[in-house]
């Protein structure tokens, strides 16, 4: 059964702003896979997908290689409701983490992905992790080399 | 608390305005969103928990113009029950998006009224 969390004020405020933003356009796509359009919030990232830059690990995949590699978004969802409840309803929100925690909103093939803020990031995981959407590579990041993972 | 689902939400903000279904189909086609009168009536339907599928972007986007209110607003119940720690009182107040400009005024003016009070009496 899953557990009930309340989020502090802060948190709150936070995640309705940043879905106010993906609605407001606030928002830029990055790249498209077979399955979804991927979008970020704001200036979520440093980097665009595709692009390297400079002190940039290359063992470390794109937000796009994720989502484009079916066997990696079912081992990293092992723990994770998101993707039963956007097929199952057209929406979902939940919390991936991998070099740090990102909120990820789907509504419908469109993935929405923003960086959680630092002071707010045990709050709103502890929240996802009570409703059972969230997850966390069980290796320190993600690599190209999918062997890696096992 | 249990948030009002989006169904029920588009309902009593289309009534609060006092707009038929064509009137709001009307509407939303003035934002670029071109939807019959029974999509609408569809949207409004009692659905069962949990089983909400929201219209796509550009409809939730013109739904929150149409109506002066923002998403998070409209989509509440997508972020579960009881997410905040807001007081009890501030959670009461989460349907204030409901008013019209006027009935909002009214509503402060006696705030106003009530705070002002409070602090006559203070002084005395």
């Amino acid at each position: 059964m899953l557990q009930r969390y309340s989020l502090e004020r802060e948190s709150s405020t936070w995640l309705k702003d940043s879905i106010d933003r993906i609605y407001i356009d606030d928002n830029y796509h990055c790249c498209s896979t077979d399955n979804f359009e991927i979008w970020h919030i704001g200036d979520c990232c440093d980097y665009s997908c595709g692009k390297t830059i400079e002190g940039f690990s290359a063992d470390l995949i794109f937000c796009g290689d994720f989502w484009a590699s079916k066997t990696l978004v079912k081992h990293h969802m092992k723990t994770n409701r998101f993707l039963d409840v956007l097929e199952r309803t057209g929406q979902a929100c939940c919390v991936i983490e991998m070099r740090t925690p990102h909120l990820i909103w789907g509504h419908g093939k469109n993935i929405y992905d923003i960086a959680i803020p630092e002071h707010l990031c045990a709050d709103i995981v502890a929240g996802a992790k009570a409703v059972e959407m969230y997850s966390k590579s069980n290796v320190v990041g993600i690599y190209r080399n999918l062997k890696k993972l096992a | 608390m249990e948030r009002t689902p989006f169904h029920q939400r588009i309902k009593t903000l289309r009534q609060a305005r006092g707009m038929s279904l064509r009137q709001m189909a009307a509407e939303l086609e003035k934002y670029g969103v071109k939807v019959s009168h029974n999509a609408i009536a569809k949207w409004e339907a009692e659905k069962m928990p949990g089983s909400t599928r929201l219209p796509s972007k550009e409809v939730i986007s013109a739904l929150c113009k149409c109506f002066n209110v923002k998403p998070s607003f409209l989509i509440e119940e997508m972020f579960g029950k009881g997410t905040s720690k807001d007081s009890d009182r501030l959670q009461k107040f989460t349907d204030i998006e409901l008013l019209t400009s006027e009935e909002f005024d009214a509503l402060l003016r006696v705030k106003d009224l009530f705070i002002k009070r409070k602090h006559i009496a203070g002084e005395g």
